[in-house]
């Protein structure tokens, strides 16, 4: 366990920075997500904290040390990768004990740890398999114990679950919680899903471009994304957004106002703080319905109450209270307190 | 009627598998005409007459022949390997350049086996030959080694070796171009993961190249094997004196005129190269389960 500090790293590949002054904190035992687009920086700057990439420049400091002239042997990390990148050649076993046998364990440690791995990670019968003869979930999960075993002062998770389909990402994303609630070891995890973001962290790091956005617990950034991108990246449907001059509560063209679709209500009669628009399709998710309403700024979307019944294409107002609307400025995009 | 049936049925399987059929043919006649009948009559020459095998096989000139083309099997084939390998894991990186460093070393491939085993012959001759001039100290770059001339073709070991040396330089592309092509194959990240458990460079090659690499390596222990057993240009014209059992077909049938005992000898090859081909392919499986036991 340990706490790992980032100091203004930069990582540039040829002139392009893929991560730009990038300065952040990962507590003891935190479970701290970066979440962004693909090409947004986060996985650079995993692999500068595990010393595949060298930074540009900057620091990266594990429990207190600068590691940066450290190859990836002496941090004493461990890393997952996207491909599982798990050794063909050897068995579930000899795969699970390979970090043990580079750091010179004893037989009976070796053979303890591996035990204990199987058991953590319900490969018991497997142990004696290829990785070829194991399903997607099986290689995650093994390479999830080859990175475990080795007890790690930080663990290092690159979209660990992406290649796993999507009823067995729900589970491993559950299972890894609990693992993490066990283990209580520093972790860093890099993910482009947001609800994988939200469900997995204790904070999480929102990335665009190779700067960090906003770092905050789940709850803080969908309450108050810091910015435009930050409110529409994190939560689904997406948040949204309007010109300001379009919305009777605020009537200000230098703002873009966001509303989550759950914080909108529907009218069928004419009300003066409501935006006209005319229903269009629904979606249901099972527990929760979503209908997109034709406004003049184009499709909006709204959590549909349970008791609300099917209102396609029909004239309506859509209202939210004055305080669930975001307010951010127009020519920077940032949050408007 | 069920005759006509099956007859139908079997046209129809016929008709659906055409594609392959006619794929099949050219196969099959050139593995037929190229290898079929000259195995058929090369086991006839060899059993003609009153059974020359016998005869040949305790003569002393078989017995030599066959102990040199074990050793330039024995030595060349793991030689070719190695410098392969060096090669391929010296040129797998990339750097600026490394296309035409590449393509350099695909040269030796491009140039006559022949016309390679005469330079080197060229080059080592007795006494005045270029090699022979540095080591006598008559350039004054190089120091003086020996204080007469060495005569690399009288010499069994020598002559020997120099065309091992020839045969190695000669083919290195072929085992390196098949190193390489499995370097490629094995993922980054597997590197990467065993670097963030520890692993150094050493322990990468040794749990992760080596054996990732066994099907390539046995490819060119089998094929390289083949080819050093049947060699015939760098003995013939570096060691035209201690023959090879390859040279030894040549002399039996053009000097001795002898085809019955040139083909035995052929025969007797093609036995050594099945029992070395198995032998590869189980020393190789011993090494990779060695490597592969964590």
């Amino acid at each position: 366990m340990a706490e790992v500090r980032l100091k203004d790293l930069t990582k540039k590949f040829k002139d392009v920075a893929a991560v730009d002054n990038v300065s952040l904190n990962v507590r003891d035992g935190e479970f701290l997500t970066l979440v962004g687009p693909s090409g947004c920086g986060k996985s650079t700057t995993l692999r500068a904290v595990a010393g595949l990439e060298n930074p540009t420049s900057g620091n990266i400091f594990i429990d207190g040390e600068r590691v940066n002239d450290l190859p990836p042997q002496k941090r004493h990390i461990s890393m997952v990768f996207q491909s599982y990148a798990l050794f063909p050649h050897m068995t579930v076993e000899s795969n699970l004990a390979f970090g043990l046998k580079i750091k010179k364990k004893g037989p009976e440690e070796k053979a303890k740890r591996v035990k204990w791995a199987v058991e953590l990670l319900g490969l018991s019968g497997f142990e004696k398999r290829l990785p070829k003869e194991l399903s997607g979930g099986q290689r995650q999960r093994v390479a999830l114990g080859r990175a475990l075993v080795l007890e790690p002062k930080v663990l290092l998770l690159d979209e660990p679950l992406s290649n796993l389909d999507a009823k067995l990402r729900l589970r491993m994303r559950t299972e890894l919680k609990r693992l993490h609630k066990k283990i209580k070891t520093t972790i860093i995890y890099v993910t482009h899903d947001q609800a994988e973001a939200m469900t997995l962290s204790d904070r999480m790091a929102v990335m665009k471009d190779g700067r960090i956005l906003q770092v905050g617990t789940p709850g803080q950034i969908y309450e108050k994304p810091a910015d435009v991108f930050c409110a529409g990246f994190i939560g689904s449907p997406p948040m949204n957004f309007l010109p300001g001059e379009k919305v009777p509560q605020v009537k200000d063209k230098n703002v873009v106002v966001g509303i989550r679709p759950e914080d909108l209500s529907i009218s069928l009669s004419r009300i003066d703080a409501g935006i006209w628009g005319r229903s269009s399709v629904t979606e249901t998710l099972g527990s929760d319905s979503y209908l997109h309403v034709d406004t003049s700024e184009g499709l909006v979307s709204v959590r549909l109450k349970s008791d609300q019944g099917i209102l396609e294409d029909k004239p309506l107002w859509l209202v939210s209270h004055k305080e669930k609307l975001h307010l951010f400025d127009k020519s920077t995009g940032r949050r408007i307190t | 009627m069920p005759g006509s049936i099956r007859i139908s049925s079997l046209l129809l399987r016929l008709k659906s598998n055409l594609f392959t059929i006619g794929f099949f043919i050219p196969a099959f006649l050139y593995l037929f005409s190229f290898f079929v009948i000259i195995l058929i009559f090369l086991l006839k020459f060899s059993f003609s007459g009153n059974l020359p095998l016998l005869s040949l096989f305790s003569s002393a000139e078989f017995k030599q022949a066959l102990w040199r083309s074990l050793c330039f099997m024995g030595v060349g084939t793991p030689l070719q390997l190695v410098v392969g390998l060096l090669l391929a894991l010296l040129i797998q990186r990339s750097f600026r350049g490394v296309g035409a460093v590449r393509s350099l070393f695909m040269i030796p491939i491009a140039i006559p086996a022949l016309v390679t085993a005469i330079i080197i012959d060229l080059l080592f001759s007795y006494p005045f030959g270029p090699v022979n001039d540095l080591l006598l100290g008559r350039h004054g770059f190089f120091p003086q080694l020996v204080s007469v001339p060495v005569n690399w073709s009288g010499s069994e070991f020598l002559s020997l070796g120099l065309a091992i040396l020839g045969k190695t330089w000669r083919d290195m592309p072929i085992s390196m171009l098949i190193l390489l092509a499995g370097l490629h194959s094995i993922e980054r990240e597997q590197y990467e993961a065993a670097k963030t458990m520890g692993a150094g460079a050493w322990q990468e090659f040794k749990y992760l190249t080596l054996p990732l690499l066994t099907p390539a390596i046995l490819t060119i222990l089998i094929l390289r094997s083949i080819e050093n057993w049947k060699e015939f240009v760098f003995p013939f014209v570096l060691a035209p004196s201690y023959p090879l059992l390859g040279v030894l077909i040549e002399r039996l049938y053009h000097v001795e005129q002898n085809p019955a005992l040139a083909a035995s000898v052929a025969l007797g090859l093609v036995i050594l190269i099945a029992l070395t081909t198995l032998l590869f392919t189980a020393i190789t499986k011993v090494v990779r389960r060695y490597l592969v036991r964590v």
